[in-house]
């Protein structure tokens, strides 16, 4: 019998030793594919969050723009401006993470970047981790005023520092309200004019005669024509059958120099241009501006096009359209922005970018953007050539309307056709001061009509916000 | 004087159990620093609610210890450590999981210390037991007749483990099993013999009298009607797996053994079959992913918990072992393992293997075959218990309502388990006079 006792002894042990070995199987093994689906974890992540404190958003001064409150149903999450939600993302229990409150989510919540000590003092005083602290390149004061300048409109406003890529204000309408995202989600996810789409850096739109800069820009890099060259500017012309009417110079003005053609937006003196250049060197400049890829952001972004119909350059009509700014040509006002900051940054573009700096709660700089050239498009002769055909544009021609007092700005309009009888879009890039630019913009507001009317002062207002800011 | 031979001892020296004591003190600091690290990281308010059941534990010990050194007790100085330590993890986790049970817990760990006294001073020999072996029979048949009849679910567990009187909720199975282990100790080791020869043959096999086998598939029938009564294979698994034990140790036939497990899984078959509960909990088992979010939720959340916890824990107090639904009785294991890790897990099971070894190196001892019966009876009832819960916390079986012995949550449990105890300890003691004097 005793023999018996020691086997079943034996039997029984055995079976705790698999146990063991079971328990180290889901502990170790399978452990992490446990605890990363949310399907089986979502009660344990979400607990986790609510005791450690997130961490903050601030504008490029320091001001707090997103923070959160600790409170008893667990933790809140607060903006100081609602039309933060495209800038920040949302950061919903239900919806998940969006944007920089995704990508920077394990710094926000504290699960990297922490010391041991850190994260052992707070054990030990069984205290609330802190996240870090991002500081944005937002200017709170610019992002007020484009969100003030659109008004209701649906659109979008980008506005960035050329010597840097830092972007100082991002709007795109309608938005939504991050702190209210559960509730709207219904409406905001059925709505048509999606509310969700940041229209800033993925919202494709005809780009109207803002794209002359890009046009303009080949033509004086390649030295086929100078600003003083004299180009013929009918009211109308007809390349293979398709008529280009132009009604934007001055009455009786039919030959002109290309620095006014450029300020007045003559569209047949860009026809007969564009043709000359050709559609290959047309598609390669705009490339080297950065169209047909997708700008390197801080957010997602969508790549802008040309045109989408394969050799479309290669018809005479599509060329001569598209090189005054029609056609199928689409562009992120992200992208537009960049166009202009290349002009304005004597010929090299600085990658955008939205954070500036991200900060741990004990001090430690985790993260710091660095300048860094994205594209160097034209030469600074030719950006200091086409910087003085937007400075004549606002001084004389159709941008007038986003002048500044005392201070020199250049600017491109542009009245974006987009046919079904609907209005054109409302165009305006530009920057300031014109000698020594610190701030671009890109404006567009959908349906506006007219970029001259309705995009200019829109550009105007962002400028002199970014101006008195920075000084 | 001859009727209390166990509790006497021949040698006129008195021993103070050193070996006990200093692991005991061990226990204790382990326990305390959990508890205090516990309450220091989740509410510093409960500091006194959650200390003073600790002095029960130390007290209860303490009056242990005095008593056995008073009768100059010698024999095994293991098994009260272990017992220690199993019950501080169980005031942590009550503690840690439902902090309003704790004072509870203390009042039944107090009244288990009593009991655990009143079976080690009790005056009569152990052989004594084998005389009430029908008696213990005849009371665990009233049991299950009064589950059968009175049997609550107070949890909603669709299990009816308990009987309630008076607002105390007494799960049946925990009490049957003693009584079904003495029961068994004295019956096969009166029959071991003729169990163990066979008497005629059927087919290849040689098998003993019938109306010896009688009572053994009596037993049989009594597990269905557990089964029925009370739907909770678990328990099933506990008394049956226990008396397929004895009688392969009593009888040296594994042929019983083959039998009695075709018998079960029969059984369980049928129990599938017809009982949605048993069913659902066979189903969790075979595919926990399958509705991760309901019918599985509980068990998902288990080894969620475990996996979270990794190797070295979370730290007490810093996990989520709330989120496992009634983690104090039915997934002690998994929460503490959450916070204590892989490491803590394995030091648990590593417990109820020191537990279990030491029980049957106390069996093995024994100087008489019914103790050695009784004892490994009862070890393999406490280590079989352990491992049939886990193994549910863990997947390894299907989850059942039995408790995690001394450490989850429950009077029943905890009172039966130190009766336990104190039979293994009178064994362990009788083992000692005879060796060091009688003989």
């Amino acid at each position: 019998m005793k023999a018996n006792i020691s086997r079943v002894a034996s039997l029984l042990l055995l079976l705790m030793l698999v146990a063991g070995l079971y328990v180290g199987y889901w502990g170790v093994i399978v452990a992490g594919d446990l605890t990363s689906n949310p399907q089986y974890n979502r009660f344990r992540l979400l607990e986790a969050e609510n005791r450690d404190q997130r961490g903050r958003f601030l504008d490029r001064h320091g001001t707090p723009l997103v923070w959160s409150n600790m409170t008893a149903s667990g933790q809140v999450r607060e903006y100081v401006d609602s039309s933060l939600g495209h800038v920040v993302g949302y950061h919903s229990h239900i919806y998940g993470d969006s944007n920089l409150e995704e990508s920077l989510s394990k710094w926000l919540t504290g699960s990297e970047g922490l010391s041991p000590q850190y994260e052992l003092q707070a054990k030990l005083l069984a205290e609330p981790k802190r996240g870090a602290d991002v500081t944005l390149t937002i200017d709170e004061q610019v992002q007020k005023a484009a969100e003030q300048a659109l008004g209701d409109s649906k659109g979008a406003v980008v506005a960035l520092d050329p010597r840097t890529g830092e972007v100082l204000a991002l709007v795109s309408h309608p938005g939504f309200n991050p702190a209210t995202l559960d509730q709207d989600w219904e409406s905001l996810s059925k709505n048509q004019d999606a509310p969700l789409l940041n229209r800033a850096t993925q919202g494709l739109y005809a780009t109207g005669s803002t794209f002359k800069v890009v046009t303009l820009s080949a033509l004086l890099e390649r030295g086929i024509v100078t600003n003083q060259d004299q180009v013929d500017c009918p009211t109308e012309m007809t390349v293979e059958g398709y008529q280009i009417v132009s009604n934007n110079q001055p009455p009786g003005v039919t030959r002109t120099d290309v620095a006014h053609a450029f300020a007045y937006s003559c569209n047949t003196a860009f026809a007969s241009l564009g043709l000359r250049l050709g559609g290959y060197r047309l598609e390669q400049s705009a490339k080297q501006f950065g169209f047909e890829q997708k700008p390197p952001f801080d957010l997602p972004t969508a790549a802008s096009y040309v045109y989408v119909t394969p050799d479309f350059l290669l018809s005479q009509p599509a060329l001569a359209a598209t090189s005054f700014g029609q056609g199928e040509l689409q562009a992120t006002p992200l992208q537009m922005a960049l166009v202009a900051a290349a002009i304005a940054n004597q010929g090299t573009i600085e990658q955008a970018h939205l954070v500036k700096q991200v900060v741990s709660a004990e001090g430690v700089v985790l993260y710091q953007a660095e300048p860094k050239v994205w594209l160097k498009p034209i030469s600074a002769q030719t950006a200091a050539a086409v910087a003085q055909d937007m400075i004549l544009a606002v001084k004389e021609g159709w941008s007038s309307k986003a002048a500044i007092e005392g201070v020199t700005v250049a600017g491109k309009t542009g009245t974006a056709e987009i046919g079904g009888g609907r209005p054109p879009h409302a165009w305006f890039i530009g920057f300031a001061p014109a000698e020594d630019p610190r701030v671009v913009v890109a404006v567009i507001k959908e349906n506006g009509a007219s970029g001259p009317a309705q995009g200019a002062p829109i550009g105007g207002e962002v400028l002199k916000a970014a101006l008195s800011s920075s000084e | 004087m001859e009727s209390v031979p166990s509790l006497e001892r021949a040698s006129p020296a008195r021993s103070l159990r050193p070996t006990e004591l200093g692991l005991v003190s061990l226990g204790w600091a382990i326990v305390f620093t959990g508890m205090v690290s516990l309450i220091w990281a989740t509410k510093r308010e409960l500091l006194g609610p959650a200390l003073w059941p600790l002095l029960v534990l130390v007290g209860g010990y303490l009056s242990a210890y005095l008593f056995l050194v008073w009768r100059r007790w010698e024999g095994d100085e293991y098994l009260l450590p272990l017992v220690n330590i199993l019950c501080g993890l169980g005031l942590i986790q009550v503690t840690r999981l439902s902090p309003s049970l704790v004072e509870k817990q203390a009042v039944w760990l107090a009244l288990a210390f009593l009991l655990l006294l009143l079976t080690l001073a009790a005056p009569w020999p152990n052989l004594a037991l084998k005389r009430y072996k029908y008696t213990a029979a005849l009371l665990g048949l009233g049991l299950v007749g009064i589950s059968l009849v009175f049997g609550t679910d107070p949890n909603g567990s669709g299990a009816r483990l308990w009987i309630s009187y008076g607002g105390i909720n007494f799960q049946l199975s925990e009490v049957m099993k003693v009584l079904l282990v003495v029961f068994l100790a004295a019956y096969l080791d009166d029959k071991r013999e003729l169990l163990s020869m066979g008497s005629y043959r059927l087919w290849r096999f040689n098998l003993p009298p019938l109306p010896y086998l009688g009572p053994l598939l009596a037993m049989w029938g009594l597990s269905v009607v557990v089964l029925v009564a009370q739907r909770d294979l678990g328990a099933v698994m506990l008394l049956f797996g226990v008396f397929l034990a004895m009688l392969y140790m009593a009888s040296s036939r594994l042929l019983y053994v083959w039998a009695g497990v075709g018998l079960f899984l029969a059984a369980a078959y049928a129990g599938y079959q017809v009982f949605s509960v048993v069913q659902r909990r066979i189903d969790i088992w075979l595919n926990p992913w399958a509705d991760p979010q309901n019918t599985s939720f509980q068990l998902v959340q288990s080894l969620v918990a475990i996996a979270s916890g990794g190797v070295l824990g979370t730290g007490l107090g810093h996990g989520y072992p709330n989120l496992i639904p009634a983690a104090w009785t039915d997934f002690p294991f998994a929460a503490l393992t959450e916070e204590l890790g892989i490491m803590g897990g394995l030091a648990i099971l590593c417990l109820y293997a020191l537990f279990t070894f030491r029980g049957y190196v106390i069996s093995l001892r024994a100087p008489t075959s019914f103790e050695q019966l009784l004892g490994a009876g009862l070890t393999t009832t406490l280590g079989l218990q352990a491992l049939i819960i886990i193994g549910g916390n863990i997947r390894l079986i299907p989850l059942t309502g039995i408790t995690l012995p001394f450490i989850s949550y429950g009077g029943s449990s905890l009172l039966t388990n130190f009766v336990l105890v104190g039979l293994l300890l009178r064994i362990a003691g009788r083992r000692e006079r005879t060796s060091g004097f009688e003989s």
